[in-house]
Order: structure tokens, then C-alpha cells, then sequence
């Protein structure tokens, strides 16, 4: 029998490095950050020091994004983070980076991620060494989530309302398309219960705006029937439903017909507000901390301190509350296909994010 | 007369080429076999009459300026039979001593007798300081590049020579000189050489020809080889993918090459050298100890630090009547990651460097007349250079291709506006960058030392053209006088521009302001013409050259500074030499000078970590950097194939650009001629030729270079000296330089296996390197305080074996080899620089506490759960907070070790590479 050929050591030399891997790579850093918290019926997602407010689903519910007040900043600034949906370590934040913006203290709230990879917020600037309260600008920004900071300013606040009236503030961003949204107009006011007691800002809904940029100049137009409207949120592109002050009714706009119906009616539970609609459910804030009245100096108002997160089936119109009296939340955000809830629980003067189990 | 001298007789018959050139010379005396009497008028033809000579009534013949390589030699004469020689080996700077003796028509006896072999050592008409390497030896040896093999030399320091800086050397392509006239002093040439297109690089130290200039260090000279008659090729591979963990070092390596002639007598030679590291700059630093730090797991390479080089070159040669035009190009590109410590975890936006180099020449060589002096020779020569360096942030992070090849060309932010030297529009924030924050990807999580979001905000760029004409003319005068003759002239264009913090604008800044971004856009012109002779009489040649130089920066109308007008420098130089005792005894002296480096010439911002300054006004009124060099010279034959050569060389060096203080403010300085200083040192040669199977080089350099400043950024400040604390200036007082390695010990060994067996053919090369530390300046703490003079203490020493070792191999009838390059075989770990306020790599465990602490400081809030930087193995209480110094100041001590870690503080690991190769 012949032996079979050995292979000759040049012949071995090629074909090892023929065989060889990839170059070893330099290492890469893994996410260090917290891993998602175990899940239970209300889990806290976030315990910054600080505010944390008005959480918003991405389109693709892989997370949302919600505002963050930095205190380990000096400039103690808003930024908007993007936490997993199954929370853990936020994935990105959005902040104002420019150092020569150290001295003011710039917030940006409100996120409202929109389709095709739009991202609207509001952005304001104070200057923060002047110990001053009330931004001196506000601008309602449309940009995209790669380049947020370049984004187009769609209103400058205070301004006018498209009632005539003036607004501070615009909130509760919702996309009705690639180039329009509704939101929220509110005003705002600072007061103080005695001379030496801190200095609250109130803020409360006003009407419900519709602005449509699709053409050579941005369209504002007021939503029908949004008078004193404290909360919105659409489902589609046609519809809007919406909450107003004092008023424990929601209501849904068909926006091609004006068709204004009451949805569900909380009734005794309180006033209604916050309202989410997603996967044939409505969530909403209603009852706990809240008041609406007519005071002297800046008229009718609706003060919030949080309340009972209620769900509400639209097919059958059941209800049922998904936290006790004892917690106050506020801000819900039910996720696209309508199976997350996250929103802002309000303990001891500060809110954070709280992930609520839906049934 | 002994036989030494009877042939050091017959050397000096032959007037022989200065070093430093393309080529050397052919020489000789023609007798008859018989008889013996000299042959009259006998023809002397190289390559096929390009190049020729005729004998005179003594027989004897000379042909000048022949290339270095391999030539074909035929010799006719009436009445005798012709013969011919097909390979004579002219190497730079030598003579080719040929005797023959033919033999008439009717004796059929064919014979060549060549008596003498060239011999440089006992040359007394080479009086250069020359140490040569071949294209074929860089082959057999441990070293990649022409720069690597030219750093065997005695007296080199990297790329420093003879203690100079960086950048005071010159670089002599096939005769024509190509510098990086911007910034050589702080970059590089931009232009390499494939080692496969040489037929030799040496470095010459002193004495080199006064055809040369623009160089205070030394000469580099390559010379490349022509095609070849038939057509050749190699193809090499290297790389040690098949090697795991710490050996691999992601190195690719592809060669090919190829020559051979078009028709029409026209050849052409063409190579690729093609190259890409993973990390590019690899270190032998110590494994960290901390387990969570990623290099403790994996310490070999470090990230973001990858490179990847591309030469292509092609050289043409073709015939022009009698003559022969050679046309060459080359185009070479660097591009590399610059591992940033800062950016450790956030690589996508540390810095990245591209360099790329154009160059294009002709050459043009005209023989008048084959009479028995070659009376004239006129070489010239026309070369276009253009080199462009970009540093700053990539524009995007390069896609891989092949291991980390990225295949195309790196980009940058603000390129354009680097480019259209836009410093209206860059006064602006430049869009697309940045601010760096404090990153959050490290494992510590804490807000300190890293940082990610934006780079450093740099944009340095700055691009080089020139054109330049050569024209020399060698005259024979006679057999005991060479005449040489010529000029250059250099039409040349600087461009530069500079952004510092480009994310920020002009002047904004929460801590220092930013400085405007500088540019420049100028055409200097730069001229020569140097005249020299070499002179025989009876056992004693002289060298008298003398050249002038002269530079005029020409900056734009309207430039703030008024410049000096024309600069000009006269070089004379002089060598005599004899031969004595079996010895060659050369004494010289020469001035040289270069025009300084055409970035001091301007503006320059720079962002200085050590803030020793920020800001130097450029100063168009420089004049020439120069060097007189005093040097005496023995060489020595022992044997017939070992040689000795001892160098002992003292120079003064004056005029170096140094930073000239305005004022009190640190920040405020000038580029000024403004140092000076003292290079002394005594070089030994020992060499055993290869003979028998092995050879041997052995050097060893002894070295003390000082002056008053090390670099043209540092500021001549005041100095507290002595015991009393007198208070001096520091051009009064002189310090080591930067490269003043005192003791320097190379050894180079070869070997090839001549006996039949199973390790026939086998090759074997390994050098050995010793050297003294290099000179360091301490300081104290803060940075700002020298302790002790500059450049007063010492590194240890550092030392190196790399071996190389060749099989041939046979695959498919084609012929090749295989070999394996190791580098720093025992992995030694070498010091090369340390921290200037501990005078140790990394820093003590006090600055380490005072950093954390400093860190903690500036950012004690606690870090929430759902905080990127949140690490709940930090988290001793779980409360959701890492908060407190009890749960931080860890996190800030670990992050403070991991970013001080002294990674460059050592020098490169054990790298090994396999290679294939094949000709056909």
C-alpha cells in the first residue's frame, strides 16, 4: 500500500492562512449600562433626582423617548432620553451641548417621535444664573432622531394661538402625518402661596392646534370643540381624542367630518385627562389631585397633581383602574400596539417614570 | 610597495565618483595578453554604447556616472578579439575597477581578467561617510521599509542623524532630492520607497557631495533599479493571521513586482506594497490589573489604532537616441487611526491622520564623446512633488474591507474649508462637529477622563507642490581630476491651514478661548549651484566643493510680517585623504544648511496639552538652519574580507528654529533662528563580508549632541542654574537634545546553510540593537516647573533581536521562498519615554488620588439606575444610586488608573509575520 502524501509545509502555510479568521478585533465597549428591572405590576424605571416627565412611544415601540431634568448638571437642563421599552439603562439622550450654553439653563420636553424617523419637541432657554423661572424663549422644533439639534423651529412661544388667544407653552406632541401633528397649547403661570413659599408653575391646556407644514408655509388651525382642552391624543391620521378642563368626559374628533362624540364618560371617578388610545384601549389619567376653578387673577384653571391611571376597553366601553387612589400619576403613554404603559408617578414633589402591567 | 598600497595605487589611478550620487564609475587599464603593453583607443561600451569610454595612449579608461546596478560591459578594439562582461555591479559612489587583457584574433583564448573588485573602504576618493544597504539585503533582513533598513546605520536614531532633529536630513531619489519642506520637522516625507524597486539606500553623514543640500543630519539616497531584458516578477505575502491572541497583530503585507521590457528598447518596472494593521502602533505595555478594564483581557491590541499604507510605483525606461530617458512615478498614501487615550471607548470620534504623496521625475543622461577622459557627462533631472497631510476627525468611520483595509480614502470634517483655507468661514462653529462630553461607555461609568459625543474638534492640514530642476554636468579632466558642475531650482507652493476646537466658535470658549484658525498660501522659490573637484596628487586626493543656496519665501501681498527678501547660505567643503598603512585616512570639513521648515514661516495654533503654549507667530524673515562639520575618518582593510571604519566627527550646529519669546505671556512667542549647539561623536565599523556561508556587521556609536532648545515649539525661557539660583538665559546654556543617544550598538548577522541537506538553502539574518537611553526633562507636578535642566535625566537603555528566516521553496515550478520575520524576539520591554513628573511610565498612586479626587469633585451627583453610567456592581447598597464617595471614589480611582495607564511609554511587542513569496 503507498502512503498517502504528506502535504508539503508551503502547501500547509497557504492553506492555514487561507483558513484564517478575521484579524482579531480591538475590543469594542459591551453596554455596561442596567440590565431591564424584573417585571411586576408597577415597576420603577427611572429614580433621577430630578423631573422626569411625559414619556412618548417611538412608532416602533422599541422605547421611548421622555424629558429628563439633569441636576448633576450645573446648568441643571432638560434632555430627552430613550429608554428600552422594557426599561433598564436609557439608550441615548438628547441634550443642548453647546458650551456656551452653560450659563442658561435649556430645557427640551415634550418629545413627540413621529414616523419616518421625526422627532418634535420643545425646546426652552433660561437664564439660570439670573435665577430666573420663565424661559425667555420657547420654540416648538421639528427634526429628525439622527440630527435632533438641527431641527426646524415650527413656533416660536410665547405666541398666538390660531383662537387668537396667546400661549406659553405647546405639549402632548401627536403626528397625524409625515408633516403635520397636534398638540396641546397651554399657558402658563408662576405663583407662589406666600411670599416666602416656593414658586410654583402652573401650567394648563387652552386648545388643541393643528399645524400641517406639507405646504410653502406652516398652516396652525385650532381642532373644533378643543376649547379648554387639557389633553390629546390621535389614533390614525383622522382621529383625535382629547380631554378638556374640568370635564370628566373624552372625546373623539373625526377631523374629515368635525364628528365630535363622547367616547367614555368617567363620571364620579373625576376629571378626565391624559388620555392615550392604542390597540382599541383608552388610558387616561382621571380623579386624584386635581382641581379646576376660576381664580381672580389668572382666570380658569385646571391644577394637577396626579391621578388614577384608568383603562378603558373602546370595544365594550368596560373600565377598570389600574392603580390604587394612593399613587398619583400622570402623563400616561400606552405603547403602539397598546400592551406597555409607562408614566410619570409624582412622589414627594418629584416624578419619575413607572412602568404600570396592563390586564 | 606592499600590495595594499600597489592597489590602493591603482585605485587612486581612477578618479572616483562623490557619494552621495546615482552612480558610480568604471575604470581600468586595457592591455595586450601577450605582450603587455597598453591597447590604444580600445572601446569601452556599457549597456550597448549608452554609456562609453575609449582607452587612452596608457591603456587605462574611465566611464563616469554609470547607475548603480548591474551592467553589461563590451570592450573592442582593432585587432583584438571583443569581450564582454555581462555582469558588473556599479554601486553608488564607487569605482569598478576592470582590467583587461585581450588577446588577438588569432589566439583563441577567451579570458576576462578583472583584478581588482571595487573597494570603498580603501577608496581614498570616496571620502563620504557612507553606510549602504541593498534592495536585496533589505529582502534578507528583519526590516519593512527603506526607513527601518536605514536606521542600521552608525549614528542613526530612528530618523534622526547624528543627534540632529527630525527632519534635517535630505532624501535623493536617483539623484534628485524630494523633502518635505512644510513641516519634516513634525511629519512625514509622505513618499516611501517599495524595497523591491531599489538597487541600494544609504545614509551619508558627512562629506556628501556639494550637489547636495538642504540637509544638516545627513543624506538619504535611494537609487532605484532599472528593468531588466527579460520580463520578472515577485509576488510576497506576509501577515500573522494564521497566529492567535497576541501574536496577531492584524498585519497584512502584499508585494508584487514586475519588469521587463514594452519593445522598442523601451522597459518598464512597476511594484505595489500594500499593507494594513489592525494596530498600527503596537506597545509592549504591561497588562492592567484591573479585571473589568478590557485590555486585562486582552492586552496586545490597542482599539481604534489601525493603519493601513499604499505605495504604487512604476518606473520607464527608454531610449533616446544614443541615451536613455527614465521617467518615474509614485504615489504613496498613509492613512492611520491615532489611538487618542481619551477616546478609548468612543473611538468613532478620536483622530485620524492621512498623508499622501505624489511623485513624478524624469531623468535624462547625455554622454559627450567616448574619448579616452569622457570629457563631459550631463545628467538632467525634473521632479514634480505633491504631498498633502490631513489631521483631525473622519467624516466617517472607515468601512473595513479586508481586515481593517478600509479601502478608500479617509475623509474629514471641514476638509473643504481646510482645503479652500476658508479662515472667514471657519471662524464659525464648522458644521458636522461636535462637543466632546464625558462618556458614558466606559466601565466605569463615572463622568471623568474619557470622553465620546465629539472630537477634539482639530482640523491641520497643509499641502506642498514643488517643482524642481537639476541640471549637473561632469567633466573628466584627465585621470587624476574629476570636475563637477550644476544647479537646482525649486519652484515651490505652501498651503496650510489650522482649526483648532472646530466645534466652537472663534473666541467662545467656557475655560480658554479659541484661537482663530491660521492659513497660509505662498510660492517660495529655492535655489543652488554648487562647483566641486576631485584632485589626485601623488598618494593624496583632495575634495574642494562650494555651493550656494539660497531660499526667498515670497509670502502674499499684504502678509502682516515683512519678510527679509532672499535668504542665502554659502557651503564650502572640503575633504583630503590618503592612504597609509593599509589604512585610509580622511579628514573633512563642510558647512551644510537647509532652508527651515516653511510652517515657521507662519502662524501656527495648536492645542498643547502640556500648555507650554498655544499660539506661535510664524516668522517669513527665518534664514538657513546650518551645520559645520568637522570629522576625521580611518578605514581600514584587516583581512581581504573584513573592513574597519572609525569615525570621529565634531558639529556645530547654528540658527535652529526655536520659539522666541514676545513678551511675558507664555502664549506669546515668535519662530526665531534662534538655537544653537554641539554635535560630537566617534563612530566604529567593523564588517566581515559574507564569505563562507555567513557575514557580520557590527557598529557602534558614541554620541553627545546638545544645544540650547530640543524642538522648534519649545520657548528659550529663563533657567535657575547653580546653587546661587542665578537666573540665566537658555542660549547661554546648552542641553541634550532629543536625540542624544550616547551609546549606540547594532549588530547585523547573515547566514545561509550551503551544505546538501534538509536544510539546504536555508537563510538566516538577525540584528541586534543596544541602546542608551535617550534624555528626558522633569518637571514638577503641575507642569509648569522644571526640575533640574532640560533634558537632564535618562530613560534606560533599550535593546531589540529580530530575526528573519528564509526557506526556498518550489511550488508548481515556481521558484520562491518562505520565511518567517520576527521582531523584539524576546518580547524585552523597552522604556521609551515616561511621565515628566514622576520620571516613571505611568503616574505614582498619589497624582492617580489626586486626579480621582479632582474628578469627584467636579461631578459628585449620584448617578441614577437607569443612568447609562449606573453599574450596579458599584451600587454596595442597592438603593437604585450609586452615590456617596463610599460607592464613587472607586469608580473615579479605577477610571483615573485606566486612563493614565502609560501605554506609549513602551515600545513596540514581539511581532511575527509569515511570509510567502515567488518569482517567475
Amino acid at each position: 500500500m503507498r502512503p498517502r502524501p504528506r502535504p508539503r509545509p508551503p502547501v500547509l502555510l497557504v492553506a492555514v492562512i487561507l483558513m484564517g479568521c478575521d484579524h482579531t478585533e480591538p475590543f469594542l465597549p459591551p453596554p455596561y449600562g442596567s440590565p431591564p428591572p424584573p417585571a411586576a405590576a408597577q415597576v420603577r424605571l427611572t429614580y433621577n433626582l430630578g423631573q422626569d416627565q411625559s414619556p412618548a412611544w417611538l412608532p416602533s415601540a422599541g422605547g421611548y423617548f421622555y424629558g429628563r431634568q439633569r441636576l448633576d448638571r450645573a446648568d441643571h437642563d432638560w434632555c430627552l432620553a430613550l429608554m428600552p421599552a422594557d426599561g433598564g439603562a436609557i439608550r441615548r439622550e438628547i441634550c443642548d451641548v453647546f458650551p456656551g450654553a452653560a450659563d442658561s439653563t435649556d430645557a427640551w420636553r415634550s418629545p413627540g417621535p413621529g414616523p419616518g424617523g421625526r422627532l418634535a419637541y420643545v425646546r426652552s432657554t433660561a437664564y439660570a444664573p439670573l435665577g430666573s423661572i420663565a424661559p425667555y424663549r420657547t420654540e416648538l422644533v421639528v427634526g429628525t432622531l439622527s440630527d435632533p439639534a438641527r431641527g426646524g423651529v415650527l413656533k416660536v412661544l410665547p405666541g398666538q394661538a390660531p383662537s387668537g388667544r396667546s400661549y406659553d407653552m405647546a405639549s402632548q406632541i401627536r403626528w397625524l402625518g409625515p408633516s403635520s401633528i397636534v398638540y396641546l397649547a397651554e399657558r402658563v403661570a408662576y405663583g407662589a402661596a406666600c411670599g416666602s413659599c416656593p414658586v410654583d408653575t402652573l401650567r394648563w391646556g387652552q386648545e388643541i392646534v393643528k399645524a400641517d407644514w406639507g405646504g410653502p408655509v406652516p398652516v396652525f388651525a385650532m381642532l373644533p370643540g378643543s376649547d379648554q382642552a387639557s389633553s390629546v391624543a390621535v389614533a390614525g391620521s383622522d382621529t383625535v381624542y382629547y380631554t378638556t378642563n374640568g370635564d370628566s368626559r373624552v372625546y373623539r374628533l373625526v377631523l374629515s367630518t368635525e364628528a365630535i362624540t363622547v367616547v367614555h364618560d368617567f363620571g364620579l371617578a373625576g376629571i378626565a385627562r391624559d388620555v392615550q388610545v392604542a390597540g382599541g384601549r383608552l388610558v387616561a389619567v382621571v380623579g386624584g389631585s386635581v382641581s379646576f376653578d376660576n381664580d381672580p387673577l389668572i382666570g380658569r384653571v385646571q391644577r394637577d397633581g396626579g391621578g388614577t391611571l384608568y383603562l378603558v376597553s373602546l370595544a365594550t366601553g368596560a373600565r377598570q383602574a389600574l392603580t390604587s387612589g394612593m399613587e398619583l400619576f400622570r402623563h400616561p403613554a400606552l405603547s403602539p400596539a397598546g400592551d406597555h404603559l409607562v408614566a410619570e408617578m409624582i412622589t414627594g414633589g418629584s416624578s419619575d417614570i413607572w412602568a404600570v402591567r396592563l390586564p | 610597495m606592499s600590495g595594499a598600497l600597489r592597489l590602493a595605487g591603482a585605485l587612486l589611478a581612477a578618479a572616483a565618483p562623490l557619494g552621495a550620487q546615482t552612480g558610480g564609475a568604471i575604470s581600468g587599464r586595457v592591455t595586450d595578453a601577450l605582450t603587455g603593453e597598453p591597447v590604444r583607443a580600445a572601446l569601452v561600451s556599457v549597456d550597448g554604447g549608452r554609456q562609453g569610454a575609449a582607452t587612452d595612449s596608457g591603456g587605462a579608461y574611465r566611464v563616469r556616472e554609470v547607475r548603480s546596478g548591474w551592467h553589461r560591459v563590451q570592450i573592442n578594439a582593432i585587432g583584438y578579439r571583443p569581450l564582454i562582461h555581462d555582469s558588473v555591479l556599479v554601486r553608488t559612489g564607487e569605482t569598478v575597477t576592470l582590467n583587461f587583457e585581450l588577446h588577438q584574433h588569432a589566439v583563441a583564448v577567451d579570458s576576462i581578467l578583472v583584478e581588482a573588485k571595487p573597494d570603498v573602504i580603501l577608496d581614498p576618493l570616496a571620502p563620504q561617510d557612507l553606510q549602504r544597504i541593498t534592495g536585496e539585503e533589505i529582502r534578507r533582513l528583519p526590516v519593512t521599509t527603506v526607513e527601518e533598513a536605514v536606521a542600521l546605520s552608525a549614528g542613526a536614531v530612528g530618523e534622526s542623524y547624528r543627534g540632529g532633529r527630525l527632519g534635517e536630513q535630505a532624501f535623493v531619489l536617483d539623484g534628485l532630492g524630494v523633502k518635505n519642506q512644510v513641516d519634516a520637522s513634525t511629519g512625514p516625507l509622505g513618499v516611501r520607497i517599495p524595497p523591491d524597486l531599489l538597487t541600494e539606500a544609504s545614509l551619508v553623514t558627512n562629506a556628501f557631495s556639494a550637489r547636495y543640500g538642504q540637509a544638516v543630519s545627513g543624506l538619504i539616497n535611494v537609487v532605484t533599479r532599472d528593468p531588466g531584458d527579460e520580463w520578472r516578477s515577485r509576488l510576497a505575502y506576509e501577515t500573522d493571521r494564521p497566529l492567535w491572541n497576541g501574536w496577531d497583530y492584524g498585519i497584512d503585507r502584499v508585494v508584487a513586482t514586475t519588469n521587463g521590457p514594452l519593445g522598442h528598447g523601451i522597459g518598464l518596472l512597476a511594484a505595489v506594497d500594500a499593507d494594513t494593521r489592525l494596530d498600527a502602533d503596537p506597545v509592549n505595555a504591561p497588562r492592567p490589573t484591573d479585571p473589568r478594564d478590557p485590555r486585562t483581557a486582552s492586552p496586545w491590541l490597542l482599539p481604534h489604532n489601525g493603519g493601513q499604507r499604499l505605495t504604487v510605483a512604476a518606473k520607464v525606461t527608454a531610449p533616446l537616441g544614443r541615451q536613455t530617458i527614465r521617467l518615474f512615478g509614485l504615489r504613496s498614501t498613509d492613512q492611520r487611526l491615532l489611538f487618542d487615550p481619551a477616546y478609548k471607548y468612543d473611538g468613532a470620534f478620536a483622530p485620524a491622520q492621512r498623508v499622501r504623496g505624489d511623485l513624478v521625475s524624469g531623468h535624462l543622461q547625455r554622454a559627450f564623446g567616448n574619448n579616452s577622459v569622457n570629457p563631459m557627462t550631463l545628467d538632467l533631472r525634473v521632479g514634480w512633488f505633491d504631498r498633502e497631510f490631513l489631521r483631525g476627525s473622519l467624516s466617517q468611520a472607515p468601512a473595513a474591507a479586508f481586515g481593517p483595509f478600509p479601502g478608500a480614502p479617509f475623509h474629514f470634517l471641514g476638509e473643504d474649508l481646510a482645503r479652500a483655507r476658508d479662515t472667514a468661514g471657519a471662524m464659525a462653529a464648522v458644521p458636522a462637529f461636535t462637543p466632546p462630553a464625558l462618556s458614558e461607555h466606559t466601565p466605569w461609568g463615572v463622568p471623568a477622563f474619557f470622553v465620546s459625543s465629539g472630537s477634539r474638534g482639530e482640523i491641520a492640514w497643509n499641502r506642498f507642490r514643488e517643482l524642481r530642476t537639476q541640471l549637473d554636468v561632469t567633466l573628466g579632466g584627465g585621470r587624476d581630476a574629476d570636475f563637477y558642475l550644476g544647479g537646482e531650482f525649486a519652484a515651490q507652493h505652501v498651503e496650510t491651514f489650522q482649526r483648532v476646537k472646530a466645534y466652537l466658535p472663534v473666541g467662545v470658549s467656557a475655560t480658554d478661548p479659541v484661537p482663530p484658525p491660521t492659513a497660509s498660501d505662498f510660492r517660495p522659490h529655492s535655489g543652488a549651484v554648487y562647483a566641486e573637484t576631485q584632485l589626485r596628487v601623488e598618494d593624496l586626493a583632495f575634495t574642494f566643493g562650494l555651493r550656494y543656496d539660497q531660499f526667498d519665501p515670497r509670502p502674499p501681498a499684504g502678509a502682516g510680517t515683512q519678510a527679509a527678501g532672499v535668504q542665502r547660505s554659502i557651503n564650502p567643503r572640503v575633504a583630503v585623504s590618503t592612504v597609509l598603512k593599509n589604512a585610509t585616512f580622511v579628514a573633512s570639513v563642510g558647512r551644510f544648511s537647509q532652508p527651515p521648515d516653511f510652517q515657521y514661516l507662519v502662524d501656527a495654533s495648536f492645542d498643547d496639552t502640556l500648555r507650554t503654549g498655544r499660539f506661535r507667530r510664524g516668522n517669513p524673515s527665518l534664514g538657513f538652519e546650518a551645520a559645520v562639520q568637522y570629522e576625521f575618518s580611518v578605514r581600514m582593510r584587516p583581512t581581504a574580507i573584513t573592513a574597519v571604519r572609525v569615525n570621529l566627527y565634531v558639529k556645530r550646529l547654528d540658527g535652529l528654529v526655536a520659539s522666541v519669546p514676545l513678551g511675558l505671556d507664555p502664549d506669546s512667542a515668535i519662530f526665531g533662528n534662534g538655537d544653537f549647539g554641539t554635535v560630537k561623536g566617534v563612530e566604529l565599523l567593523l564588517e566581515r563580508d559574507i564569505t563562507r556561508g555567513w557575514g557580520v556587521r557590527a557598529t557602534y556609536a558614541l554620541m553627545g549632541a546638545t544645544a540650547t532648545a530640543t524642538n522648534a515649539f519649545q520657548i528659550l525661557r529663563r533657567i535657575r542654574i547653580g546653587t546661587l539660583g542665578d537666573t540665566i538665559f537658555p542660549a547661554r546654556v546648552e542641553f541634550p537634545l532629543d536625540y542624544d543617544r550616547r551609546h549606540a550598538i547594532t549588530v547585523v548577522g547573515q547566514g545561509r546553510v550551503t551544505r546538501k541537506g534538509p536544510f539546504s538553502g536555508l537563510e538566516a539574518a538577525a540584528i541586534f540593537r543596544y541602546n542608551s537611553g535617550l534624555p528626558y526633562t522633569r518637571t514638577n507636578a503641575t507642569g509648569d516647573t522644571l526640575i533640574g535642566l532640560p533634558n537632564s535625566y535618562r530613560l534606560p537603555a533599550e535593546k531589540t533581536l529580530d530575526l528573519l528566516v528564509r526557506r526556498p521553496l518550489s511550488v508548481g515550478g515556481l521558484s520562491g521562498g518562505m520565511y518567517l520575520d520576527v521582531r523584539n524576539l524576546f518580547n524585552w520591554r523597552n522604556l521609551e519615554s515616561v511621565r515628566r513628573d514622576t520620571g516613571t511610565p505611568g503616574a505614582d498612586a498619589t497624582t492617580i488620588q489626586r486626579w480621582a479626587q479632582d474628578a469627584y469633585a467636579a461631578n459628585p451627583s449620584p448617578i441614577p439606575y437607569e443612568s447609562p453610567r449606573y453599574r450596579r456592581w458599584a451600587d454596595v447598597n442597592g438603593d437604585g444610586y450609586l452615590a456617596g464617595p463610599g460607592e464613587l471614589m472607586p469608580l473615579y480611582l479605577a477610571a483615573a488608573r485606566d486612563f493614565g495607564q502609560p501605554l506609549f511609554a513602551y515600545g513596540p511587542p514581539r511581532l511575527v509575520r509569515l511570509g510567502v513569496e515567488f518569482a517567475f
